[in-house]
């Protein structure tokens, strides 16, 4: 049930059921179930990149679609990553209807560190984004990724040892 | 803006070594390389022609998965530094617990190959700071 903007009433107005279930009970539900999508990775492998400009991690099962009442739409992701060369960066983006959300280097980025005794790095990247402005209609929101220089993995929950992670994305119309 | 195009490669890949091979040949109009659970794809530029994948076949065919990057290469050696160093000074602190539990009783034989063995372990790390260093 989609989101309505009431009209404002006045004394003496009559308020049919219509007008009731329209302002009222249609428009709770709607707010109680806003256009939403997510997805949890749980898939047969992991997923890598050398790619140094923006690319889609996954076109199809995280590229989100919603169609919203015109309202401002939160995005969250969370995963795990592994970069495996000292000084290399992680970079996160969005895809909004086929453009970047932000430009240059995006959202966020991840710095490889190298730790004691190892190559390779593990590390935790989450971001929450509002994406304002969009119009009533249907919208699709993609992660996207690239590096500075060697590879990243993020994990996908495909059974990787100690790494079996299951990253997430959603989208929701806040407002 | 970026597209990326599936491409098959049954020997096996190495993302960093295929994407300097690529970037060789068609330039940097190729991003990178990714591999998804659906397989793997060459990231390249929107504005690369639409018959760029033309390009790729004589690259992909003569690829070996085996074959380091030179970034690669300089890893795999500084991983080996690491790993030789760490046995040495394993090596070198048995040495040293043995020694001072029988201190009074050693020979002037075993007390010069304690010394000797000392200036060894100096002599390696400072060739593996000195590798480090890179100068």
């Amino acid at each position: 049930m989609a989101y309505t903007a009431p009209t404002t009433r006045s004394t003496d107005d009559l308020i049919t059921s219509t007008i009731w279930n329209t302002d009222l009970v249609d428009n709770i539900a709607a707010l109680k179930d806003p256009p939403s999508a997510n997805y949890e990775l749980n898939e047969g492998s992991d997923y890598t990149t050398t790619s140094t400009s923006f690319a889609d991690v996954d076109a199809t099962n995280l590229a989100l679609a919603v169609t919203t009442t015109g309202g401002d739409v939160m995005v969250h992701f969370h995963g795990t990553f592994q970069g495996n060369t000292l000084g290399m960066r992680i970079f996160l983006n969005l895809d909004v209807d086929g453009s970047p959300h932000a430009a240059d280097d995006g959202i966020i980025f991840w710095r490889e560190t190298t730790g004691a005794g190892g190559t390779t790095i593990n590390a935790p990247i989450s971001f929450t984004r509002l994406i304002t402005g969009l119009s009533a209609a249907a919208h699709t929101v993609k992660l996207q990724w690239k590096v500075s220089a060697g590879t990243a993995t993020l994990y996908a929950g495909a059974g990787t040892s100690s790494a079996d992670n299951h990253a997430q994305m959603w989208v929701r119309e806040v407002s | 803006m970026t597209r990326q195009i599936s491409i098959d490669i049954p020997q096996g890949v190495n993302l960093e070594a295929l994407r300097a091979e690529l970037r060789a040949v068609v330039g940097d109009m190729v991003a990178g390389v990714s591999r998804s659970p659906g397989g793997i794809a060459v990231v390249v530029e929107d504005s690369a022609p639409p018959d760029i994948a033309n390009q790729f076949d004589a690259v992909i065919a003569a690829h070996d998965p085996a074959q380091l990057t030179l970034e690669q290469q300089a890893q795999a050696d500084a991983d080996a530094a690491r790993a030789e160093l760490l046995a040495v000074l394993d090596a070198t602190l048995t040495l040293y617990d043995n020694a001072l539990g029988d201190w009074d009783n050693l020979t002037l034989a075993q007390l010069k190959a304690l010394q000797k063995r000392q200036i060894q372990v100096q002599q390696f790390l400072l060739r593996y700071l000195r590798r480090g260093l890179n100068l």
